[in-house]
This record gives structure tokens, C-alpha cells and sequence, in this order.
């Protein structure tokens, strides 16, 4: 039996290791396996996995990563995923993928896929176009038949038709991992001490790149172990983190954060918990999950809903978790998130939320800084409270 | 605006009457929009690539938030707006022309042009994604309603596991779908019925603009090229776009249509002696929109096409038109299927390199054969990575397709981001490369 720490350990091992050895390794476990790659923000993994392939979160090559290839072939300001996720597919490290969907949901990204097609001989790439605006009457229809379509596109990557039942059957299983995730983040937020931002990130990521019955038992066994912890609440400010939603920090740079606060809640790996609610599981399966998608998500900066400004989400946010204060930090040279930051900090003034403004890169190697300035924030609350 | 107007060259006849003609048609709009917000007509903000001529058959007062921040940056007036928007909160990495808007909306939306109307509405489409959040702030500041129009898009495959004439007509009717009720939207603020005739005449001026815009920009084949497709060219599109689906605009391009009619039969260009063609990749840099293409012209390069002089068809030099018969459909397909070969069912125009795969630079070999050009300038935006994203893996295919290739660095409005000397630097030893490429390649056909 491992202990919670060991649980965690080798989760991070895991999501470490650029060259997806564990995914390599479920690939070589049995006849015929397929792997799908994607990239962030959201994919419905539920229609790989309803196909017997395993969907696999392509978060670029983090900070362990020498970028060459990538910087040859994309352009200087360009955020640090694109590169790194170019970075691996040129040198031959996503060379296990039987497919490659990218996104067109930012300037950047949207080059990805060509870039991938001209650049990755034998890497069969595609795009998923999620649909403009979720607000608009059209959008489910679409989306739904957008989801018909990348269903064709898995059916020929595994060779046999998917059905509506084993789509269902792997809603079903993503659900129970939503819910555990959604208990994992309310640990968090109810008792912090007994479980950091690390290590709730760790745990989210390890889920992108395994099956979802894998998963689950794992999330289930670390629900129980954490409250089982002998750690005590300590005086520290609780703050919600903002603006990781696609390029993910390293986790050193999570870790400079919750020396000075609780990060009680966030946007880390966001696709990962992207719909809200249990996705329907009778009728059609397609329907549901487009459904899901335009009607009961979380916000993002890389989706478009004139519904709702963005800001609602994250001040709700921030009080469901009882936090003092946001920190507002998109990736650098991330236009939806830097866009964002500046409506985020004008809502968080309003609403007399204090804020602290940072950047980050998931390169970044070093961290004095980011330690800094959240522990002179940090320290400025406590003072004022 | 007035440095972009003003003739290229000694070289070239008088060109005032055309000049004056762009002057006033961008000029005028600032000005009428304005007029126009006073007699109580409705503002809206688009983008250039958005429904114009639908638009338009509600006399709905278009402004175009792109042409006034580039117009601001032509003017070298955007860096107070920029900084405006950068002590408000936004990066410098921010797109500049979304941050120059900002400025404006900080300063009372007085423009250097004019002062500019609040909009009542904001049509998005998915030309950029930086449209998505423009949209979004104009709203957060204008406490506006948004309209997006999507238009799907699709990647070219070598094989399609789907039925891809299947997905055109589906993604066609999503987008018909869409302008009906982008109809009913405008018929709501502007209490007017949708009059399909009006719709369809101004269809009609579209595909006329169309027509002659194709014939221009397909001058430039000539030697010497009659005119420079930056600095000439631009100013061309400036106009087209901002009169796009209207008389004025038919007479505007017939103008220039005559200009350089006359030019070619005078035998005339931009410079002296035309040694080298050239096609310009991406937008201009507009804070020295005459300093970069002058750079060229010292040593006899000319620019003879850049794959934006699509923006003002919808299509390329291949442009297809409206069918009247079908007006709605048609329009449809001509949102989907314009500038960045949304539609795999035909060979890439210009998609920026991100759906188009291997075929991009295929495209790009053809138009160099067809504009007989020596090579390709490449300007990477900072602040854009809509036009800049692709370039550099350009560069590594182009080029190893035997192309001489030149990177630039600038921004689009922000003229933080341009080094005189450094520009001046690389493009001298460009052009001491392709002069010497050219004497060898004359050597050697001597030797033949
Ligand atoms: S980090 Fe931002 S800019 Fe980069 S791909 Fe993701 S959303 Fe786009
Ligand atoms: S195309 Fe480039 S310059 Fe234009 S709005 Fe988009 S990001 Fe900005």
C-alpha cells in the first residue's frame, strides 16, 4: 500500500517524463492499442476512449525541455506550448501518436496543426472547430455534428465504428473522474493544509495521459488518504490562481506561490474539469456532450460567451472558495490570457478583491521572484486584515 | 495617412486625383460616422473581413476598428493610445491594434482623424482570434451586445475518413443559419425590414469592386510593376474595404484602374529602374509604411504582390463571385471560403500556414511564377501572431525550395518594435545576395 506522498511522487514522475514512457508502454500492452494526442484547452476524450484508444493531453515538453526545432520553425513571440509541443512532435517524441488534434482557439494554436502536417512526416494531424460563440442557438447543433465528425476521424484511426453505447459507457467513466475531481477541489478548498495546489495539480494532470478506469481508482485512493494526513492549518492567506488554463506552470512555480498562501483554488489543467456537471448518459451520446460543452462548462479565455462576462465565473469562484485575494498571471505571450487579465483585475477592483498581477512560462527556471512578490502580497493582507 | 498617399516615385505619373480620392474616402468615414451617430443612425464596429455589403443594406454606420488603429499608426500617433492602454493594465505583447483601440476609448474616442461614434454593436468573425477578445473589451468599455458570425474551418488532408462535400454544405447551412439571424438582429436595432433587392445590388457593387480589384492587383505582372503592392497597394485596400459594396467604391477602383493603365502604357514604375520583384508576406508595418518599402526601392526592388490583397474580394486573384441567384448561400460560401483556405475542397490561397499544410508553400512557389517574382520578404508582426505565427517554418520550407527569403521584425502599429538601423542592415545584404544570385544565374545561362 503507498502512502499518499509516494502516490503523488510518482504521479509527478509520471507527468515529468517527456518521453511518455507509460503511455508507450499501454500502447505495447495490447494488440492494436491507438493513442490520441491533443491539445489544450478541452477535447471530449469520452469519444477516443469510447473507441478503445487512450486520449492523451499534449501540454508541450514543460520546462524539461531544450527548445531548437521549435524555435527554428515558429516565430519569436509565440507562448512557450506551442514551441515545446513543436519542439517534441519535430523531434520525434510524439512519433507514438496515431493522431494529432489541435484547436484553433487562439492565434497561436491555430498554426499548430499545419505546422505539425508540413513538419511530422506519418503523424496524421486534424483540427476540432469548436464553434464560435456557445451563447449563439446554433452553437449545439453544430457542435454536435462537429463531434459526428471527429467521431468518423477516430473510427478510421481505430479501424471499427464507435456506438452510441460505449460513448455512453465512457461518459459514464469520465463522470465518476469529474466528480472525483470536483471532490479533490473541495478538499482543497475546505482544508488546504491537508492537500496543496501541487499536489491536486499533479493528481489532475497524471488523469491526461491514462484510461479513465485506471484513474479513478487512483483519485479515489488518494481522497482517502489525504484526510487521513496528521497536518495542521497554518496563518496564510487563501488566494484562487488565474490564468493557467492552456500553457501550464512548472510546478516549482506553484510551489513559490503556496509558500506564502493557500491557493484554495484555480485553473490548472481547466480542460480536465471543464464541464461542470455529470454529462447526460441517456439519448444521444453526441448531443450530450456538445450540450455539456456550450451549456454547463466552466469560462475560459479561449471560448467566447457573450452570456456572461468571463469575470462572473472567477469572482463566484473566488467566493465559493473563500479566498482574500486573486492572482492574476497568464502565460507570457498568451493573448487570450493577457486580454483577460486586465478585465479579470478591472472586475477584481470593483469588487474590492485585492489581486496581484504576475506572468509565467513554463521554461521558467527561476522562482525568487514569483516567491517575492506573492510573499510581500501575502504579506500586505495579513498586515491589512 | 497622408505619408501613405503620397506618390512612390518621380517616376510615376500624377497620381492626385487617385491619391486624393484614398484620402478622402478613409478621411470621410471618420467623419460621417460621427454625422451619422448624430442623426440617430446605428453604429457598427467590424472588421474588415466582416458582412459588409449585408451590413450596409440597413444603413448601419460601419466603423472599422482596424483601419482607425492602423490609421493612427500611419500617422505615427498610435504610441500615446498604446501607452494609454498599457498604464491601464494591458501587456505590450498585447495585439497593437487592439491596444492603440483601447487608447481611443480612453481618450474619448477622439482619434487623430476625428472623433469616433460609440458602436450599438460589435460583429465578430473568426478571421482572428484576437477578434474574440477585441470584442469582448469593446464590450467590457461599451457596455455593447456582440454578434459573431463563425465560419468554420477545416485542415487539408491528404485523405478525409469523412465526407468533406457533405461537411461544406452542412458548415454552409450552419453559416446561412447564422445570417439569417444576424438579419433579425439588425432589423431589431435598426427597426428595418431586411430588404433582399437592396442585399443583392449590394452584392452586385461587390462582385463589379471585385472584378477590377482582381484586374489591379494582377497589373503588377507587368515590367515594371506600375505600382508598389506595399506602399501603393495598401492604400488601394484601405479604400476598397472602407467603400466596399457601394458606387463610390466602384468609381474609386475604376480611378485607379485608369492610374495605372496609364502608368503601364508610359512604361513607368515606382522606381527608376525595376532590377527586383518581390512578394510581401503579412501586414505592413504601418509606424514606417513608406520608410521599409523606400529601403527596397533604393536598390530597384519593387513589391509586386502580398497575399492580404485578398482582404478587399474576399477571395484572391482567382476570386470567385457572388451568385445573385442564391445571394444568402453564395455569401455564405464567400465568408468560408475567403483569404485563408477554409475550404480544403480548393487549393490554399493564403491561410497563414494554418490550414493548409504542405500545399502553403506549394501557394507560395506559384505565386512567385506567376508575379515573376525574385523572392519573398517575410515581416513577422510581434503583436500578431495571426500573420506571423507560420512565417518562420515558411522560411525553412520556402527556402529549401531554393527561394532567397528575408525575415523582418516590426510591429504592426506599436513603432517601439522597429530598428531603423537593423532593417536597413538586413535588407542591404539581402539585396547584395539576390543581385549577386542573379549575376550568377545570368552567367550561367551565358554558358548555356
Ligand atoms: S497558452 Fe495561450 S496563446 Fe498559447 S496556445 Fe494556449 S491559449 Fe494560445
Ligand atoms: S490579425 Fe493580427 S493585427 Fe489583426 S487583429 Fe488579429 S492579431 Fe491583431
Amino acid at each position: 500500500m503507498k502512502t499518499i506522498d509516494e502516490i503523488v511522487q510518482s504521479c509527478r514522475e509520471t507527468i515529468e517524463d517527456n518521453s511518455f514512457t507509460t503511455v508507450r508502454e499501454w500502447k505495447k500492452t495490447g494488440s492494436g492499442r491507438k493513442v490520441v494526442g491533443y491539445f489544450p484547452v478541452y477535447f471530449p476524450v469520452e469519444l477516443i476512449a469510447a473507441g478503445g484508444m487512450l486520449p492523451l493531453a499534449i501540454f508541450g515538453g514543460g520546462s524539461r525541455i531544450a527548445v531548437k526545432r521549435g524555435d527554428a520553425h515558429m516565430y519569436s513571440f509565440m507562448c512557450s506550448i506551442c514551441k515545446t509541443t513543436a519542439e517534441l512532435a519535430l523531434g520525434g517524441q510524439l512519433d507514438f501518436l496515431d493522431l494529432f488534434v489541435g484547436h484553433p482557439i487562439c492565434d497561436a494554436a491555430r498554426h499548430m496543426p499545419s505546422l505539425l502536417e508540413r513538419n511530422t512526416e506519418g503523424l496524421d494531424v486534424d483540427l476540432l472547430y469548436y464553434p464560435g460563440s456557445i451563447a449563439a442557438d446554433v452553437a449545439v447543433p453544430y457542435l454536435r455534428r462537429e463531434y459526428a465528425r471527429v467521431r468518423s476521424l477516430l473510427e478510421a484511426v481505430c479501424g471499427h465504428a464507435i456506438p452510441d453505447e460505449a460513448i455512453r459507457e465512457s461518459i459514464r467513466e469520465y463522470n465518476d473522474v469529474r466528480r472525483l475531481l470536483r471532490e479533490l477541489y473541495d478538499l482543497r478548498r475546505r482544508s488546504p493544509w491537508l492537500v496543496s495546489a501541487v499536489e491536486s495539480y499533479v493528481l489532475t494532470r497524471v488523469g491526461t495521459l491514462m484510461p479513465a478506469r485506471d484513474y479513478a481508482p487512483l483519485l479515489r485512493e488518494a481522497l482517502r488518504l489525504f484526510p487521513t494526513r496528521d497536518h495542521r492549518r497554518i496563518d496564510k492567506i487563501r488566494v484562487v490562481y488565474e490564468g493557467a488554463f492552456c500553457e501550464q506552470p512548472p510546478i516549482e512555480f506553484i510551489r513559490a506561490l503556496e509558500e506564502a498562501c493557500y491557493v484554495v483554488d484555480d485553473d490548472f489543467l481547466v480542460g480536465a474539469r471543464f464541464l461542470n456537471d455529470d454529462v447526460a448518459m441517456d439519448g444521444d451520446p453526441l448531443l450530450a456532450l456538445a450540450e455539456a460543452y456550450c451549456n454547463h462548462s466552466t469560462y475560459c479565455s479561449t471560448q467566447h460567451d457573450p452570456r456572461r462576462p468571463k469575470s462572473n465565473g472567477l469572482i463566484a469562484k473566488c467566493r465559493a472558495a473563500d479566498a482574500q485575494a486573486v492572482i492574476l498571471s497568464p502565460a507570457k505571450f498568451c493573448e487570450p490570457g493577457l486580454d483577460d487579465q486586465v478585465h479579470f483585475m478591472k472586475r477584481a477592483e470593483a469588487e474590492n478583491m485585492p489581486n496581484l498581477q504576475m506572468e509565467f512560462q513554463e521554461r521558467m527556471k527561476d522562482f525568487d521572484n514569483v516567491r517575492v512578490q506573492t510573499e510581500t502580497f501575502a504579506e500586505a493582507l495579513l498586515f491589512y486584515a | 495617412m497622408k505619408e501613405q498617399i503620397q506618390s512612390s516615385s518621380p517616376t510615376a505619373p500624377p497620381t492626385e486625383g487617385v491619391r486624393q480620392e484614398t484620402k478622402s474616402a478613409v478621411k470621410d468615414a471618420f467623419a460621417d460616422a460621427w454625422l451619422a451617430k448624430e442623426r440617430g443612425a446605428k453604429i457598427c464596429y467590424t472588421y474588415v473581413l466582416g458582412p459588409i455589403e449585408l451590413l450596409r443594406s440597413f444603413d448601419i454606420h460601419l466603423v472599422f476598428p482596424e483601419i482607425s488603429s492602423a490609421q493612427m499608426a500611419a500617422k505615427k500617433t498610435a504610441l500615446p493610445y498604446i501607452q494609454k492602454a498599457e498604464d491601464y493594465g494591458y501587456a505590450a505583447d498585447t495585439c497593437s491594434y487592439v491596444t492603440a483601440d483601447v487608447g481611443l476609448y480612453l481618450s474619448d474616442m477622439k482619434h487623430p482623424l476625428g472623433r469616433v461614434p460609440t458602436p450599438d454593436l460589435v460583429l465578430n468573425d473568426t478571421l482572428c482570434n484576437t477578434y474574440y477578445k477585441w470584442s469582448e473589451i469593446t464590450q467590457d468599455f461599451h457596455k455593447c451586445p456582440i454578434f459573431t458570425l463563425d465560419h468554420p474551418v477545416r485542415m487539408a488532408r491528404k485523405n478525409y475518413p469523412y465526407d468533406l462535400e457533405a461537411l461544406y454544405r452542412e458548415d454552409r447551412a450552419y453559416v446561412v443559419d447564422q445570417i439569417e439571424r444576424l438579419i433579425a438582429t439588425c432589423e431589431q436595432l435598426t427597426g428595418q425590414k431586411f430588404d433582399m433587392d437592396r442585399f443583392r445590388a449590394n452584392l452586385d457593387l461587390a462582385n463589379r469592386m471585385g472584378a477590377l480589384w482582381c484586374e489591379i492587383i494582377d497589373k503588377t505582372r507587368n515590367r515594371p510593376s506600375p505600382f508598389d503592392a506595399v506602399l501603393e497597394g495598401y492604400n488601394y485596400m484601405g479604400g476598397a474595404t472602407t467603400l466596399k459594396g457601394t458606387e463610390e467604391g466602384v468609381v474609386y477602383l475604376e480611378k485607379i484602374k485608369g492610374d495605372i493603365d496609364q502608368r503601364i502604357e508610359m512604361g513607368v514604375g515606382p522606381v527608376p529602374e525595376e532590377k527586383f520583384r518581390l512578394l510581401w508576406m503579412s501586414a505592413p508595418c504601418y509606424p514606417y509604411f513608406r520608410k521599409i518599402p523606400e529601403m527596397f526601392h533604393k536598390a530597384g526592388a519593387v513589391f509586386v504582390y502580398t497575399p492580404q490583397f485578398m482582404q478587399p474580394t474576399r477571395g484572391t486573384y482567382r476570386m470567385q463571385q457572388y451568385d445573385l441567384s442564391r445571394p444568402l448561400e453564395s455569401y455564405a460560401e464567400c465568408l468560408m471560403d475567403y483569404f485563408h483556405a477554409r475550404n480544403p475542397r480548393k487549393p490554399p490561397q493564403w491561410s497563414m500556414g494554418w490550414v493548409g499544410g504542405g500545399g502553403e508553400i506549394d501557394n507560395q512557389l506559384q505565386l512567385m511564377e506567376h508575379f515573376g517574382a525574385d523572392g519573398i520578404v517575410y515581416h513577422a508582426i510581434k503583436s500578431c501572431r495571426m500573420n506571423s505565427g507560420s512565417l518562420a517554418d515558411f522560411r525553412e520550407h520556402v527556402s529549401r525550395r531554393g527561394v532567397s527569403i528575408l525575415m523582418l521584425e516590426s510591429d504592426i502599429a506599436d513603432p517601439r518594435f522597429f530598428s531603423e538601423a537593423q532593417t536597413r542592415n538586413r535588407i542591404d545584404a539581402f539585396m547584395e545576395g539576390l543581385a549577386e544570385k542573379k549575376l550568377l544565374r545570368s552567367q550561367s545561362v551565358g554558358h548555356a
